[in-house]
């Protein structure tokens, strides 16, 4: 009976696809580096004033950024070698990880703006709310994979992730990083829907959300201005509102095919966060709605390799991080550039792939290494490496079994 | 087993394997498998195309908005248009460190009063400087000072600032050759004055800052003030300026000229004998008007002590008071003649009408006696202003009566302002004749009770001299924009007729009388016909309210008596040695009319002096004197020398010229001389050293009179 067991386990674990393995996806690379590309172009433009100023060196941020860049495709690299579904298998430490990095930024994070995001390694510092989005990712896929048909019950599928991506939340609530919180709740209820939960349960989660973010916002004075400030900026641009609707004029001086390459004048100290977070806003007024039409397109292209990517992968769980890494990345991008037109209210995300910055950088880049790595619809070495170990292991004890019988039976004979 | 996928080919193997297990254990392995069938993988997909969709759109509502931002909504491009426009004024000084440059002033021939040079200014760049405490040593021991206070300045957490402003040019040149990084050089403009202390009360100053304080300088500084350049720029969020549009007509920042009617000569002339008279007499303070009747142009305006702009921190403000115009006097006995000219014109008196002296007392009430100092019997109208007598004076008075005599005093100018152009003018007080008690009256016919400035009278007796018309004073000619264009002029003006031409020159020939004969014959001058009056007005004493013994000095007069060229008025305030009118300003009106008569080109004639009839030889046309001429006048004492004048000379001119002189020279820099000291014609010693400051840009004047 043992063996029928095992022999069942080894059908079920070959692929269901039997496919070739295929190159990782060139297109998908092509188009990172080409927002990679435009990002390294526009930080310079938007930055070589200001670095001027604070550092006394126009190309401080370029330089810095180019040398983010190298430890990045160092990293997609790894993203692409290492088997994805190894994070399955890690989930737990991973998740273990990643809420130990939160509770530290909670304890001792460095703070810059009001937010407490940062702590620091070494000589570097590093935002650990990057690496949880693709953390999360991994975490919702995973779960979303093993519990298989359940996720469509409440008890399994809405609430333990509700309550994982609320711990996280929370955590981050601290900080507090309201744009990376959205983000990750976004994605669960996406990744939820796409597994199978029932439309009228996450409706349900949402409505319940949402009433605790009102509670939020309107127990807090400031929170409320916040949101007074998003719905009428100019009657607040001398305060709160103030880089919104600078953002909001530069981009308006853009007009449809801009004021040139490095001929924008937000830079002249304008518009604050020019190279990171409102690195959207330099692109529309130098390259104007054209360049903005630009860089939708080539998000829309990044986000159509990934969707392929998860569509073709081989395992669930591949479709699932690939499709959760997508929307997060898709979803950023738009939120956003939402965000520089005064569209939303402002997050602290940043621009994927173009804005300075190196976590966001770092983070963005493993997750296209991880995609790249689903693109192979590589069959699980780990897992027929094991199959076969377990199949020499039986043979070996079969031919021990066998030589005993034999002595035994020789033993006998005499 | 964490996930599990189950291939189409061996499904049918798999089923039979676990048929022998039952259904339920199948359909937990399905179950547990994730997505296996080919109907859940499409759902699966469909539902990632339905949130990739949801993507899609998301983007194609921010497309839609940055649409409305950048082609809809064009009041966000004029927004930031707007803020980062920006402007910066140069020439207003300070932070763009580029000075205006003020106008010149100039007097009636062309010669240069006032001045604008460029000197250097020296700044820092604390953030630059490396060596602190180095720099301000090094700086100190050019500058001069302490070391500490320039520290301080260095210490600022400042990126600029002002070290010492307008220093010299060897100074500059010095710092420069310190080559200290973070410190620098600008250059400023400097206000001199080439004329030193001539007409200094009616030049003014302007301050450091180049703004008129006073005199001329203050009156007109708008037109003089160097021009302001405004340039359109592009400005950053700290609101500095970063570049501009276009490029700055660095000519906008000359300032206008302003052309004084003043005759630097007849000023300097007007000033020695002012001097001359008040140091012999040790006045207080002494005042020469000379003027042209027939224009109304003054020549001169001096006040004594005199005043040197290019110093005037060491003067007190009440030196550099312009009291020709500011200042206001009991005139004296000098009113009579205007009495006398509106008696005549009124037709109640006839110039040898005997006048009854009542033996030099005339009694008004039990305390009050109008008295003469000395009694002439049998004088007639004429002999009244001849003599200077105060009883005839009033008799002439009462019969023109009080509102007539108050009505011409106003006609004549007095009680008004005379519209010189000169800020803070006094107009005096002369009360209204309700308001005459009968000594009043009396006092007011020889011109005690009453108070007049300096300029109503030289105007009032230019009426006599002008066939009986006030003519407007015009003490300048005209301004000057910075091209050198006439944006203004003064042109001569009437403004009314005051006696008849007969009562004026009949007038004049009763003050020839005064020269001839009466109370004024140091007036004479010889070859010319002259005609004056005298006046010693008691002053009133401040404290006590009433007549003391201070007095006042005067003398008005004019000269040639048949077509008078100049009136010319003295006041010596308060003279110690002696103090008639006579005796004292009369002179002075001989020193001027005696130089200024000739210099104007006018011929001497024959004259009756006394009982001798002189026919003076025939004098050419008089050519303005040079000032080396001017200076050989006078001799100074042995072992003395005085000093040169090496304005605008070269610096091998200064030196031959001073060796030839017996001086030596302390130069300052390069160019040609803006400034020396001691100043020129000062008495000094045998071999003193003359600082003299030189500057490469001493312009010539826009008028193309070359300066020697």
């Amino acid at each position: 009976m043992e063996r029928v067991e095992s022999k069942v386990s080894l059908v079920l674990d070959a692929p269901e696809e039997e496919r070739e393995e295929q190159p990782w996806d060139g297109w998908l690379l092509v188009v990172v580096c080409a927002l990679l590309g435009l990002g390294l172009v526009m930080i310079f433009s938007a930055s070589s004033i200001t670095a001027q100023w604070q550092h006394n060196d126009s190309t401080f941020f370029l330089k810095r950024q180019l040398l983010f860049l190298l430890a990045a495709f160092a990293l997609m690299y790894a993203g692409l070698r290492i088997d994805y579904r190894w994070y399955q298998r890690a989930v737990y430490p991973i998740l273990g990880v990643t809420l130990a990095l939160l509770v530290i930024v909670a304890m001792s994070g460095l703070t810059a703006n009001n937010a407490t995001r940062w702590i620091r390694v070494g000589g570097m510092t590093f935002q650990p709310g990057e690496w949880t989005k693709i953390a999360m990712a991994m975490v919702l896929a995973y779960s979303v994979t093993k519990k298989g048909e359940q996720v469509k019950s409440f008890t399994v599928g809405i609430v333990p992730h509700l309550a994982i991506v609320g711990l996280v939340v929370g955590l981050l609530m601290l900080q507090p990083d309201f744009g990376t919180s959205v983000l990750l709740l976004s994605m669960m209820f996406a990744v939820l829907f796409v597994a199978g939960t029932r439309i009228s349960y996450i409706l349900l989660a949402l409505v319940c959300s949402s009433a605790a973010a009102y509670h939020l916002i309107s127990s807090s004075p400031y929170r409320m201005k916040r949101v007074m400030a998003f719905l009428d900026p100019w009657a607040h641009q001398g305060d709160i509102a103030y880089q919104v609707t600078e953002s909001m004029m530069a981009i308006g001086s853009g007009g449809i095919v801009g004021q040139g390459l490095g001929d924008g004048l937000g830079k002249l100290g304008f518009v604050p966060e020019l190279e990171t977070d409102f690195i959207g806003t330099a692109i529309a007024q130098e390259l104007g709605f054209a360049g903005v039409v630009l860089i939708v397109v080539l998000y829309l292209l990044l986000v159509w390799r990934g969707i392929r990517i998860a569509l073709a992968a081989t395992d669930n769980f591949g479709k699932y991080l690939a499709f959760a890494l997508t929307f997060l990345f898709g979803l950023q991008a738009a939120i956003n550039l939402a965000v520089i037109s005064g569209l939303v209210p402002t997050k602290g995300l940043t621009l994927p792939f173009i804005s300075y910055g190196g976590s966001s950088l770092l983070c963005s880049m493993f997750g296209i290494g991880i995609l790249l790595s689903i693109s192979r619809c590589a069959s699980d070495e780990w897992k027929s490496k094991r199959a076969e170990k377990d199949r020499e292991r039986e043979a070996l004890r079969w031919e021990r079994k066998r030589e005993r019988i034999m002595m035994r039976r020789l033993e006998e004979r005499r | 087993m964490i996930e599990q996928t189950t291939p189409r080919r061996t499904r049918a193997k798999v089923f039979s394997a676990l048929a022998t297990q039952g259904r339920t254990a199948s359909r937990k392995e399905e179950e547990k498998s994730g997505v296996s069938t080919g109907k859940q993988r499409r759902w699966l997909h469909f539902r990632i195309g339905v949130l990739t969709l949801g993507i899609i759109m998301l983007f194609g509502a921010v497309l839609n908005r940055m649409f409305d931002l950048q082609v809809e909504e064009t009041d966000l491009d004029e927004m930031a248009q707007r803020q980062v426009e920006g402007s910066v004024t140069l020439g207003a000084g300070g932070e763009n460190h580029l000075d205006g440059h003020r106008g010149f002033i100039f007097d009636r021939q062309g010669y240069e009063l006032a001045i604008s040079v460029e000197v250097p200014s020296v700044y820092a760049h604390p953030k630059q400087i490396e060596d602190k405490h180095e720099a301000a040593r090094q700086l100190a021991a050019v500058l001069g000072g302490s070391p500490d206070t320039i520290y301080a300045k260095l210490e600022k957490e400042r990126s600029f600032v002002w070290l010492d402003r307008k220093i010299t040019p060897s100074q500059g040149d010095a710092i420069r050759e310190l080559k200290l990084r973070g410190i620098g050089l600008k250059r400023a403009s400097k206000r001199y004055y080439p004329a030193q202390d001539i007409a200094g009360q009616i030049i003014g100053f302007a301050g450091t800052d180049n703004v008129g304080l006073a005199g001329v300088e203050a009156a007109f500084d708008e037109e003089l003030r160097g021009g302001v350049i405004e340039l359109k720029g592009l400005r950053d969020a700290r609101g500095k300026l970063l570049l501009t549009l276009e490029s700055p007509r660095l000519n906008d920042l000359e300032g206008g000229s302003v052309v004084l009617s003043i005759d630097q000569r007849i000023q300097r002339i007007t000033e020695a004998a002012l001097e001359r008279t008040a140091t012999e007499f040790k006045a207080k303070n002494a005042i020469g008007i000379v003027m042209d009747p027939k224009t109304g142009e003054i020549l001169s305006m001096a006040t004594w002590p005199r005043f040197n702009p290019n110093r005037f921190n060491d003067f007190e403000t009440t030196d550099w008071r312009n009291r020709a115009v500011l200042d206001v006097y009991e005139p004296g006995s000098v009113f009579k003649l205007l009495l006398y000219a509106a008696a005549l014109d009124a037709g109640v008196v006839k110039p040898h009408e005997p006048i009854d002296q009542e033996h030099g007392k005339m009694r008004f009430s039990s305390e009050v006696t109008l008295s003469d100092t000395h009694v002439i019997k049998n004088l007639d109208a004429e002999g009244v202003v001849v003599q200077s007598s105060n009883i005839g004076a009033y008799k002439i008075a009462k019969r023109l009566g009080r509102e007539a005599f108050y009505q011409k005093i106003l006609d004549f100018g007095f009680n008004a302002k005379t519209d010189i152009g000169v800020p803070g003018e006094s107009v005096g007080i002369v009360w209204p004749p309700k308001r005459w008690a009968e000594i009043t009256f009396a006092n007011i016919a020889f011109g005690q009770g009453i108070s007049v400035s300096p300029i109503q009278l030289a105007m009032a007796v230019s009426v006599i001299a002008n066939d009986g018309e006030l003519m407007k004073p015009l003490l300048f000619k005209e301004v000057r924009d910075r091209e050198g264009n006439v944006i203004k002029t003064w042109e001569p003006e009437v403004k009314r007729r005051v006696v008849s031409p007969e009562a004026a020159r009949l007038t004049r020939i009763a003050m020839e009388k005064v020269v001839t004969e009466g109370t004024g014959m140091r007036a004479w001058v010889d070859g010319y016909r002259v005609g004056g009056k005298t006046g010693t007005p008691q002053k009133v004493d401040p404290r006590t309210k009433k007549y003391g013994n201070k007095w006042m000095a005067n003398f008005v007069g004019f000269a040639p008596v048949d077509n008078p060229d100049i009136v010319v008025v003295i006041l010596i305030d308060e003279p110690k040695v002696s103090h008639l009118g006579g005796m004292v300003a009369a002179p002075a009106f001989a020193e001027i009319v005696s130089q200024v008569l000739p210099y104007r080109g006018i011929q001497p004639e024959a004259v009756y002096a006394g009982n001798n009839i002189t026919f003076p030889t025939r004098v050419e046309p008089a050519d303005p004197l040079t000032d080396a001429e001017w200076e050989l006048a006078s001799e100074p004492p042995p072992g003395m020398l005085r000093v040169p004048d090496f304005m605008g000379l070269s610096l091998a001119d200064t030196l031959t010229a001073a060796r030839d002189a017996g001086l030596t020279i302390e130069p300052e820099s390069t160019g040609f001389v803006v400034d020396q000291w001691p100043a020129k014609g000062a008495e000094v010693a045998v071999g003193t050293p003359v600082q003299v400051t030189l500057a490469r840009q001493y312009r010539q004047s826009h008028l193309g009179y070359a300066q020697q």
